[in-house]
């Protein structure tokens, strides 16, 4: 058997461990713990497509939040029923055709992604012609403006009231099985001749393009699919807590994600699953920091809402210190690197 | 029909006119060196031609097509391949996928393809691996193939950006200076190099070089430049005589005190 195969029977069988433990969770684990097994595989999706363009293509962009908004509404608006959007808009009555439309989940979440993907392309087209840091500062407009305009268009988004009684269709074979795809394409299209494209990209688009290498092009089909997978977490966000307004899609759901993508290793897809799962985990047991805390019964300290926040930003303050790449540079894990090590620990196989 | 024909080009940078009204026919297989001392304007007529800088006058047909406006990924597509003075590797990508690189630009597979394993790229991939190790076979780094870029010697760097030039299956090929930094035994093989590549790729090549005995043992003709102006053109031995040029070198040793 050679490395390769090896390696590719090693990756099948974590991934069915992986599927043995959701099903498991699905019939043993509690209500809460299935919640926070479903927003790790939303954030393995977020982070690694968010890697795409940051990190392996080098373009620093600030829109996730935008392109989850897009998925989130989209989806939502169009698997709620008539009737429901009925009772929820009741500022402004909700327009034709979305008022009587209502479609079933996967359809609505791929409509979702590809909504998302559209104005990603759309707001590329013009960033990417002109190089130089503008990529920033307009997707971090494009994530104001989307917001503005869900609180504003009354009878689209119905404004700050955002949408109720979204269907609890996200499961853990949905969350996980997006997050697996999300991870199986873009793994496949960074290893490819594709991938290599983007990184020479990153590493010097002037000798990119004496290559032949149309960077501008390369650049929109990273924006474009990272946009595409962004807008489908979102559309499963919303239907894993059933409830969307404006609010929920800030600034700071993109430096979050920001903070994972950049203490896992900016272009290492496996950095972001693992920083992704320490995230999302992480802000769960953290909650605790956030709520009263009472000591010994003697005081109380008031709960200091955003003190997660806080705590996650020392935490990429230290990380950038003593490891400024990241936990993982730009190096991937491989299982090559697992049994080299575990060769020279003596754990013999 | 000439492979390139320049006419009128001229460079302006706000008050500095780096290249005026600067004129070249090459013809197919023809291997022409550019000269002038130190700021003359020769990397920039290469920018130019290249799609890197926009010519502020001037027209530039190659291969009976208008490249004036094109960018340098068309253009090399269209079958100019460079390399540079100050050189432009991916310096944390191995040498045989700095080459492997080159191939891209040509790629049949949408991008689709590697994704869904479709046979055609696979196919696409094995032929970019093949080729881009005949290439580094041939300039002589197939034993640092997996080498990163950035740890590669000065002049095998040089080397590796000829292979990648060539990867991209040019017509005409602009060397930037391909002989800087190397001892001279590393020149002669690259001579040696330039002569075999020429003939066996069927390339037209313009070189820019400041090593006399390089530019006049290896080019059939020589053009000129001086502060942007073309000074002189000709065969090596009448450009050796030419008073214009002697002044130009020597006016320049004497204004930077070698
Ligand atoms: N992008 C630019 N902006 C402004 N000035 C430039 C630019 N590029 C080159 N120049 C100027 O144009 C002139 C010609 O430069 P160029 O690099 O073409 O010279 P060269 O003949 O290649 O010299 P060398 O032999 O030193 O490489 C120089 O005075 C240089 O400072
Ligand atoms: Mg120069």
């Amino acid at each position: 058997m050679t490395p390769k195969t090896r390696d590719r029977w090693l990756t099948y069988l974590s991934v069915l461990v992986l599927l043995g433990i959701l099903v498991l969770a699905q019939e043993y684990a509690d209500e809460y713990q299935v919640r926070i097994l479903n927003m790790v595989a939303i954030y393995i999706t977020l982070a690694v497509s968010y890697n795409l363009i940051n990190g392996v293509t080098g373009q620093f962009s600030l829109e996730p939040n935008a392109f989850v908004a897009l998925g989130a509404y989209t989806a939502s608006l169009l698997t709620l029923t008539p009737l429901e959007k009925g009772m929820s808009f009741i500022i402004d009555p909700c327009i034709w055709p979305l008022s009587v439309i209502s479609i079933p989940f996967l359809p609505a979440v791929i409509i979702g992604g590809l909504v998302a993907a559209f104005f990603g392309f759309l707001m590329g087209f013009p960033v990417f012609r002109v190089r130089g840091d503008y990529l920033a500062i307009v997707t971090l407009g494009f994530g104001e403006v989307i917001r503005v305009v869900a609180n504003n268009l009354q009878s689209v988004t119905n404004g700050p009231l955002g949408l109720k009684g979204i269907a609890l269709y996200t499961n853990l074979w949905w969350s996980w099985g997006l997050a697996l795809v999300t991870l199986f394409v873009i793994n496949r299209l960074v290893k490819s001749s594709y991938g290599r494209a983007l990184k020479a990209i990153r590493e010097n688009e002037l000798a990119a393009e004496s290559m032949g290498i149309n960077a501008f092009r390369h650049k929109l089909l990273a924006f474009t699919m990272s946009a595409f997978f962004e807008g489908m977490a979102g559309a499963l966000l919303a239907h894993l807590i059933t409830t969307i307004s404006p609010m929920l899609f800030t600034f700071f759901m993109t430096f979050n994600l920001l903070i994972i993508i950049t203490i896992g290793g900016l272009g290492s897809i496996t950095g972001s699953v693992l920083a992704a799962i320490a995230f999302a985990w992480g802000s769960e047991l953290l909650r605790a920091v956030e709520e009263p805390i009472n000591i010994l019964g003697l005081y109380t300290i008031p709960g200091i809402p955003g003190m997660r926040m806080v705590i996650f930003s020392i935490i990429l303050i230290v990380v950038m210190i003593f490891a400024r790449k990241g936990f993982m540079g730009r190096r991937e894990f491989t299982w090559q690197w697992l049994f080299d090590r575990m060769h020279r620990k003596g754990i013999g196989l | 029909m000439s492979l390139l024909k320049i006419k009128g080009l001229t460079m302006r940078f706000g008050g500095l006119l780096a290249v005026t009204d600067f004129n070249l026919n090459l013809e197919k297989g023809e291997l022409v060196g550019l000269i002038g001392p130190n700021g003359a304007g020769k990397t920039t007529a290469f920018n130019m031609i290249t799609g890197r800088l926009k010519p502020t006058e001037g027209s530039m047909i190659f291969n009976g097509l208008d490249i004036d406006g094109k960018k340098p990924s068309q253009i090399n597509r269209l079958g100019i391949g460079r390399t540079f003075q100050n050189i432009h590797l991916l310096t944390e990508m191995s040498a045989l996928e700095n080459v492997m690189m080159s191939f891209h630009g040509r790629l049949k597979s949408p991008f689709w393809a590697p994704i869904l394993g479709f046979p055609g790229y696979a196919r696409e991939e094995r032929t970019m691996l093949k080729e881009s190790h005949d290439l580094l076979e041939r300039v002589g780094l197939e034993d640092l193939a997996q080498t990163e870029a950035g740890n590669l010697a000065y002049g095998q760097q040089r080397r590796l950006e000829i292979a990648r030039a060539l990867g991209t299956h040019p017509k005409l090929l602009l060397l930037d200076e391909p002989a800087a930094g190397m001892n001279p035994r590393e020149t002669n093989a690259l001579m040696e190099l330039i002569l075999t590549i020429r003939r066996d790729f069927d390339l037209t090549v313009l070189l820019i070089e400041h090593d006399m005995k390089f530019v006049m043992g290896l080019c059939e003709r020589l053009v000129v430049l001086d502060n942007g102006a073309t000074i002189a053109r000709g065969l090596p031995v009448e450009i050796q005589q030419n008073k214009k040029v002697i002044t130009a070198y020597l006016g320049e040793r004497k204004s930077a005190g070698r």
